[in-house]
């Protein structure tokens, strides 16, 4: 069976009960679904979530159900890539590899069997989700946004907000830092008038981990080697086999992204949960929609594990590599969602010497412009736990000489904290010192604690 | 502290905020257009109308 969204959903239903509720009541896509995440998050829940009746932005129920949280815990990224949740990053780093995609038949793919073309393409009949209060309006946050380089014809993939500002008119956000505002202006610095894009909506979560890659290449390519086997791709109907698409896609919106119009984008709740502030941005024109005769539409919930989780584990495998290559004693890296999984990162670490920690954070501070605060620990600290990392800080730090402090250095605009693109970075070490012969001994209740199963004496699940 | 660019609409009176470079265009053309979030009207600063800078804080 080809790897898709639905593939995934079977695998969740069968495998991880619990982990994927489906809802009948009807829901209305202005703030009802991003209210229930956010209770259920509320609640320590984090089950993936499928409406099957909610309203599109003409008012109808919509012929799509809506799919969210879907990367909303470690577990189900790591089912997505046959893995572990501490093997994630691991994992991760060792698919990071291309494999070129297949040409498969047109005519066979399930993203081609609706087509809608020219005036016949209508985005208010999908149920785009407006998610909070302050926000422009319903915002496609799923879509891999996928152009193509001139000079070298790879592709780059990013998952950025998208504005549905009418039927056949998107307005698109993405960061001046990034390789997609990159590729944007070489088109804009050469007087094309447009370049073309794909936005593809739903997908196996592999694809989506894939497409998140830091690696400068051929993205494509890489979702292949996360998905573990070549992306099925076909011609795309504006362009044909100049811009291939998805085969297995749910969805795929095909655009003209203009260098020259702009309009009116954001407000945005975005992963900081913060609004970031209205803007002015490119306009794209969709050309054409083809979809799956029974698709999902997937939406990533802003500001929320789902939104923060999909590139933690990209980012801690490129971080993990760059420490590596520096201080061949860490052992792992971890961006909690506590830190909104771009801001913090626990890095544990097996010191060589006691210059290993401010080294660490050294090197990741300035491997990613949003990272902004790193704790160091030892291996006996579980970097998935933030109440261990705290302690960590409570009885390992002494802030005179284990607190680095770096200002003016390249940060996010979202972080409101910060200086416009300008923030103070810094970093903690929480790690014993290296010769530990005359520190204290960390308390256990003997070797025993490594047997018990609590089954064995009560039902965990039924204790508060 | 970052600073957002609180504005006002004209027909609800709620207040969203602009981006640092949008609220630049805005000072550089009270003409620009601008949209509020919650009731969707379009609207112009107009001339002699400045947009309340407001530190995050």
């Amino acid at each position: 069976m080809e790897k898709d969204l639905h593939h995934f959903i079977q695998h969740l239903q069968e495998r991880r009960p619990g982990s994927l509720v489906r809802i009948s009541k009807e829901v209305d896509p202005v703030f009802e679904i991003p209210a229930i995440v956010t209770c259920m998050e509320n609640r320590k829940k984090h089950a993936a979530l499928i409406f099957d009746h909610v309203r599109n932005l003409k008012g109808e129920i919509s012929k799509l159900p809506v799919v969210v949280n879907l990367f909303g815990s470690r577990e189900r990224l790591a089912d997505a890539i046959d893995s572990t949740v501490p093997q994630l990053a691991f994992d991760y780093i060792a698919k990071e590899v291309p494999i070129p995609p297949v040409a498969v038949n047109r005519n066979s793919a399930p993203v081609k069997q609706v087509i809608q073309t020219g005036d016949a393409v209508d985005l208010f009949e999908l149920p785009v989700i407006t998610h909070n209060e302050m926000d422009l309006g319903p915002y496609l946050t799923a879509g891999s946004a996928w152009v193509k380089d001139p000079d070298n014809g790879w592709t780059n993939c990013a998952i950025i907000r998208i504005f549905v500002a009418s039927p056949n008119q998107l307005v698109v956000n993405f960061n001046a830092a990034r390789h997609m505002a990159h590729i944007f202006r070489k088109y804009k610095e050469r007087g094309i008038p447009s370049l073309p894009m794909v936005v593809v909506n739903g997908h196996h979560p592999a694809f989506y981990m894939g497409a998140q890659t830091k690696l400068l290449t051929d993205e494509i390519e890489i979702i292949g080697g996360v998905m573990g086997q070549g992306l099925e791709m076909v011609p795309s109907e504006t362009w044909g086999e100049k811009m291939m698409v998805p085969a297995n896609a749910e969805l795929v919106i095909e655009a003209e992204l203009s260098t020259q119009n702009y309009d009116l984008e954001a407000p945005f709740g975005e992963y900081t949960q913060y609004y970031g502030g209205q803007r002015m941005n490119p306009i794209a024109m969709v050309t054409a929609m083809t979809r799956k005769k029974n698709a999902y539409y997937l939406d990533i919930m802003p500001g929320r594990a789902d939104h923060m989780l999909l590139d933690a584990p990209q980012i801690e495998a490129y971080l993990y590599n760059r420490i590596k290559a520096v201080i061949p004693g860490v052992t792992g890296v971890h961006m909690p969602v506590s830190g909104t999984a771009r801001l913090h990162a626990y890095i544990q670490v097996k010191k060589a010497t006691d210059s290993d920690p401010r080294t660490i954070i050294a090197t990741a501070l300035s491997s990613d412009y949003r990272l902004k605060h790193v704790i160091v620990v030892d291996e006996d600290v579980d970097i998935y736990d933030d109440e261990q990392v705290l302690w960590a800080v409570a009885t390992r730090s002494q802030w005179d000489k284990d607190l680095i402090v770096i200002p003016g250095m390249l940060g996010t605009r979202l972080d409101p904290s910060g200086n416009d693109t300008a923030t103070t970075k810094g970093g903690i070490d929480a790690t014993k010192p290296a010769d530990d012969s005359s520190f204290a001994q960390r308390i256990k209740p003997g070797a025993i604690i490594d047997r018990i199963r609590l089954e064995e004496y009560f039902e965990p699940t039924s204790v508060s | 502290m970052s600073k957002v660019f609180y504005v006002t609409c004209p027909k609800c009176q709620k207040r969203y905020y602009l981006d640092r470079l949008l609220h630049e265009i805005v000072m550089r053309d009270p003409n620009q257009h601008l949209r509020c979030p919650y009731c969707k009207t379009e609207f112009k600063l107009g001339a002699g109308t400045a947009a309340q800078a407001a530190s995050a804080k």
